[in-house]
């Protein structure tokens, strides 16, 4: 009975979802132990900016799951963000367009850039990382270009609702508690996780992310594949450029800097493979959540900026290692 | 002690497979003893033994009288032995010259000497007639200049005892000719050389002695001048072909693929061959041939100059692995691990990587479906894992080849490549493996078996294709066949 048991146990270490509930479990473990060490943090308003907070890097996560999981990584993402935010500020202040059309036009910007990244990882042969490392420079130098280096905020005199509107989206909430920045993180985890494990698409992700050449010799195109995991990461970095946008009212020069780290990191944390072919939306969840947590709680312990950063340098090498171990552990 | 050097009872194991037997070898200063075998008959695993890249499990290596253990490759080296690799070991990125003196460059002040090295090099360079400069970076060589360049290697550590391993498979006539004066020069010179190949028509102009090893043991050791070329190959071949194929009963259909022309700069040159349905057809040859560079171009996994094919009498255009399953061609790869199967995704993943499109139930992918379709299979072919969901790195390699299988016949498959399908499988896996491939030409496919294990395409195949650089050099009916047959078109005799 013992030995059938332990054999289960065996067997279950070895699927996805025990990896990713000893990941779970840290959260909780993190999320008791700063509860109990401040007041201030189990209270509903913090929680809830938690969420606020974490809702942007978790958009940008979800969509860097996807770049990851096709066996490729978009350092550009924060510039991409950058850009999408700048051209929506542009748009609603000098075009005095529409919330619907603006929306949209920022989206597509972020698709394109996504796009390109693609384009030049499949068709140029170029490492992605070198890539993308290129468009980074590159997207952000076109947002000091249309910014012409200064801020540009959404005020537009003939429809105040409009910049309102913007203003809502990024940091508004409902019925006065929760953020709706993170109802739209909640609704895009749902649809990209749609797609991740209920298409095509998605299956032929993992299988391009886990070996390219047996998935290209298998009748797959990888090409085409892997430009959609880029284009989706693009989209959701559009998406954060314009929560940005909206939550500082205005599109900054170097808003999302320094965000695809962010993201990143939140995917490793969340067992997102860098090799590719492995990871889930709930995992980059998961990542951003203790990133966010962690953030929180040493806030409000009274431990510094400079501090809280080494502290999360030290949690992704551990969660890296983790798994390494794990994986040695399992191959014995 | 006439013998400069002597390996007494040598045994070798890797997992799963004995790669020598207590095999004994020696040699004498000024003697070029030429080492022969097929594939897998322990040659190459042997000179590694010597040359500190393997660890004998039994047995004494006696180096002028005494006793030697070579750990390690920088040991035999030290102790003045030299290998000239059949899988080149060179660094693409960086000089000729830092390629050659790696790891004895001269230091001035501490720092590199770049003149002597140069000097150096040239020296080299010049000795072997190269027309190499010193300084052009390994990558942009062409193979036959790699293989030189590997060569010089080696004779510029002026070693004792030097072995080579197949040095001419990427080399012209001339640079052959050039090869066989320096071999001939080191002779003089008192070095002892051990020459492995396949090649047994070169041997007649340098080999003093000749051994002969098969499945890992030493058959026999004697002058060159005293035996046949026919005697070595009957030597080499030895065994009887056991029962180890299941019988087939097959009723063999008509012509329905033809390649009239297949064309690959360097790779490949294929002038015609057809299969029948239902048929196995064997496409024999030493490795490096051209057989699966030839698989690769039908499939459309690589480019190739000029194709000619047909299907049903219909000329067929296939640029890429898509359009080459459309038109019902799948190709088993080779290296499973590497290009057949995804190693960390699960069973059912793999055996659908062909089809996911078909497991869609209203727009959406139906893991229902999938599931189903992978069960099926792991039925059928008796694939033996725990679940579908299990990790395909954790089967056996048995097993892993079929998934792979089970996700080509999930497809409308009616030209099948087998390439290398047994590699690395054990003996009961082997026979299960045989009698799906017997079973799917019962039902009419046609199945290209491509194999270096001469047993298996005899036993397998109804007509069989022998491939040397590049070509058909010969074609033959299961009655007609023979293992000293394909051995002699395959060495291009």
């Amino acid at each position: 009975m013992i030995e059938s048991l332990k054999e289960k146990f065996g067997k279950l270490k070895k699927t996805s979802f025990y990896q990713l509930l000893t990941r779970f479990t840290i959260l909780i473990i993190l999320f008791l132990i700063f509860a109990l060490t401040t007041n201030n943090f189990i209270k509903p308003s913090n929680l809830l900016t938690i969420t606020l907070q974490v809702a942007l890097y978790a958009v940008l996560a979800c969509g860097m799951t996807f770049v990851l999981i096709v066996g490729a990584i978009d350092l550009s993402v924060g510039s991409i963000a950058g850009l999408s935010g700048i051209v929506c500020a542009i748009l609603l202040r000098d075009f005095g367009m529409t919330i619907p059309l603006t929306l949209l036009i920022s989206i597509i910007v972020g698709a394109i850039s996504g796009l390109i990244n693609g384009a030049l990882t499949t068709y140029l042969k170029l490492p992605p990382f070198i890539a993308t490392l290129g468009t980074m420079w590159m997207y952000r130098g076109v947002v000091q270009l249309l910014a012409d280096g200064q801020p540009v905020t959404i005020r537009n005199p003939e429809h105040p609702e409009v910049g309102e509107f913007f203003k809502l989206l990024g940091s508004g909430r409902i019925w006065g508690s929760i953020p709706i920045a993170f109802i739209i993180m909640i609704v895009l985890a749902i649809i990209l996780n749609i797609i991740l494990n209920k298409t095509v698409l998605g299956r032929n992700m993992f299988a391009t992310g886990s070996n390219t050449e047996a998935a290209r010799l298998s009748g797959i195109n990888v090409r085409r594949t892997t430009i959609y995991g880029f284009i989706i990461g693009g989209i959701m970095a559009g998406i954060a450029g314009i929560l940005i946008t909206g939550r500082l009212s205005s599109g900054q020069v170097n808003a999302g800097q320094g965000y695809e780290l962010e993201a990143v990191a939140a995917c490793v944390i969340g067992r997102v493979s860098l090799l590719g072919g492995e990871g889930s939306i709930i995992g980059a969840l998961i990542g951003a959540f203790m990133m966010g947590i962690l953030r929180n709680g040493l806030n409000l312990n009274g431990v510094g900026s400079f501090w809280q950063q080494i502290v999360i340098g030290i949690v992704l090498i551990i969660a890296v290692f983790s798994d390494l171990y794990q994986r040695k552990r399992i191959n014995e | 002690m006439q013998y400069i050097l002597s390996m007494e009872g040598i045994s070798k194991s890797f997992p799963g497979v004995q790669a020598l037997r207590n095999v004994n070898i020696n040699i004498k200063k000024g003697e070029v003893h030429a080492i022969v075998g097929e594939n897998g008959a322990g040659k190459s695993t042997l000179m590694k033994i010597l040359s500190g890249v393997y660890q004998p499990e039994s047995g004494k290596i006696l180096l002028n009288g005494q006793e030697v253990v070579i750990e390690n490759t920088k040991m035999a080296l030290d102790l003045g032995i030299g290998i000239v690799f059949q899988e080149f070991n060179l660094c693409n990125d960086i000089s000729v010259a830092d390629n050659i003196f790696i790891g004895r460059i001269n230091k001035k002040f501490g720092l590199v000497n770049d003149r002597w090295l140069m000097e150096e090099t040239q020296k080299v360079m010049d000795y072997m007639k190269l027309d190499i400069n010193p300084a052009n970076i390994v990558k942009t060589l062409s193979v036959a200049e790699k293989q030189l360049v590997e060569i010089a290697k080696t004779i510029s550590r002026n070693a004792n005892v030097v072995v080579f391993d197949e040095p001419t498979s990427a080399l012209t006539e001339k640079e052959i000719v050039r090869l066989f004066e320096i071999i001939k020069a080191l002779r003089e010179q008192g070095k002892a050389i051990f020459y492995i190949s396949h090649r047994l028509d070169e041997l007649n102009s340098i080999a003093d002695r000749v051994t002969v090893l098969r499945d890992g043991e030493h058959i026999q050791t004697m002058n060159f001048k005293d035996v046949t070329k026919n005697r070595l190959i009957s030597l080499m071949v030895g065994r009887e072909l056991k029962n180890q194929y299941p019988t087939a009963t097959r009723k063999i259909g008509d012509i329905f693929f033809e390649a009239k022309s297949i064309k690959r700069k360097n790779l490949v040159d294929i002038g015609f061959f057809n299969v029948r349905r239902g048929e196995i057809v064997g496409f024999a040859g030493l490795i490096g041939a051209g057989r699966t560079e030839t698989a690769r171009a039908i499939f459309g996994a690589d480019k190739s100059d000029n194709m000619e094919l047909y299907k049903n009498g219909k000329r067929i255009y296939i640029n890429n692995p898509e359009s080459a399953i459309k038109n019902g061609i799948g190709y088993l790869t080779d290296e499973r691990k590497e290009s057949g199967l995804a190693l960390r995704l699960d069973v059912e993943k793999n055996i659908n990587m062909t089809n996911y499109e078909h497991h869609v139930k209203n727009g959406f992918y139906s893991q229902k479906m999938a599931d189903i379709n992978a069960e099926l299979y792991v039925k059928n072919l008796t694939i033996k894992t725990p679940s579908i969901r299990q990790i395909a790195m954790y089967l056996s390699g048995g097993n892993q080849q079929k998934v792979v299988l089970a996700k080509w016949l999930c497809k409308n498959i009616e030209l099948l490549f087998f390439d290398e399908p047994t590699r690395g499988i054990d003996v009961g896996a082997k026979y299960e493996i045989y009698k799906l491939m017997n079973k799917l030409s019962d039902q009419g496919m046609g199945i290209i078996l491509i194999s270096s294990e001469l047993p298996e395409i005899l036993g397998m195949s109804d007509r069989i294709y022998v491939f040397c650089r590049g070509r058909i050099t010969g074609e033959m009916k299961k009655n007609e066949a023979s293992q000293e047959r394909i051995l002699q078109y395959a060495a291009g005799i």
